[in-house]
């Protein structure tokens, strides 16, 4: 399957300058792990220690957040989009 | 050091009132100066998904805001802004264990306590456990 892949601003620097980067895989995670293979960079922003994704990182799949959905394992279709956004919270 | 333009200072203080009951948050658009120094030109009001008064989250439209108001102006996001409603304008534990998202790097931490009659802005620049408070300048425009 290929997806479109949005990328915020501050990720652009580690993906070519690209805005929108296409990726391939069957899940969201198979998608994550195609990102940091074409741009090695983007590990900073994605990958968690344990070589999960960050804990920092929201998953949108066509507007819909992921973790609502099948998180990682959340099948993707041929055209879809997947957004990556920064969670930033406090209290 | 942050220089604030009044008008951002102003903007974020009215979106604090405005969330109230809610804690508010939003992004900080300008240019940096220096090291560590920068001028915030203007302040991009989000959503706070959490719609609590004791945490925040950037909702979903924060980064389509920033893209339009903040790099499509040629600024660059400064920190984050939010309000605490009944505390002072210091990071709360969750705010100094959020600081280490890797997104936010060299990011100001901008709090705006409701607490007392006036509101009270201040800013923070933290790395790790260290809270270094900066000094802001309110700049005319």
């Amino acid at each position: 399957m290929s997806v479109t892949v949005r990328l915020p601003t501050i990720m652009r620097a580690n993906a070519g300058g690209q805005s929108e980067i296409s990726a391939e895989g069957s899940t969201i995670g198979e998608v994550i792990d195609d990102i940091v293979k074409q741009f090695p960079g983007t590990a900073t922003h994605l990958r968690a220690p344990d070589g999960g994704v960050h804990r920092f990182v929201n998953v949108y799949l066509n507007d819909e957040d992921v973790r609502y959905l099948g998180k990682l394992e959340t099948a993707v279709g041929d055209g879809d989009t997947v957004s990556i956004v920064p969670a930033v919270a406090g209290g | 050091m942050l220089d604030l333009r009044e008008s951002a200072w102003r903007a974020m203080v009215a979106h604090a009132y405005y969330g109230l009951p809610d804690e508010a948050c939003g992004l900080l658009g300008g240019r940096r100066r220096g090291d560590d120094g920068a001028l915030a030109e203007v302040f991009v009001p989000c959503e706070n998904a959490d719609r609590s008064s004791r945490t925040f989250s950037l909702g979903p439209d924060a980064w389509e805001k920033a893209d339009r108001d903040i790099e499509g102006r040629g600024l660059e996001i400064l920190g984050v802004v939010h309000s605490h409603t009944h505390t002072e304008a210091y990071p709360s534990p969750t705010d100094i264990e959020q600081a280490g998202n890797p997104f936010l790097v060299g990011w100001r931490w901008v709090l705006v306590s409701l607490r007392q009659p006036e509101p009270v802005v201040r800013s923070y620049l933290i790395v790790g456990d260290d809270v270094r408070e900066e000094h802001i300048g309110l700049v005319q425009g």
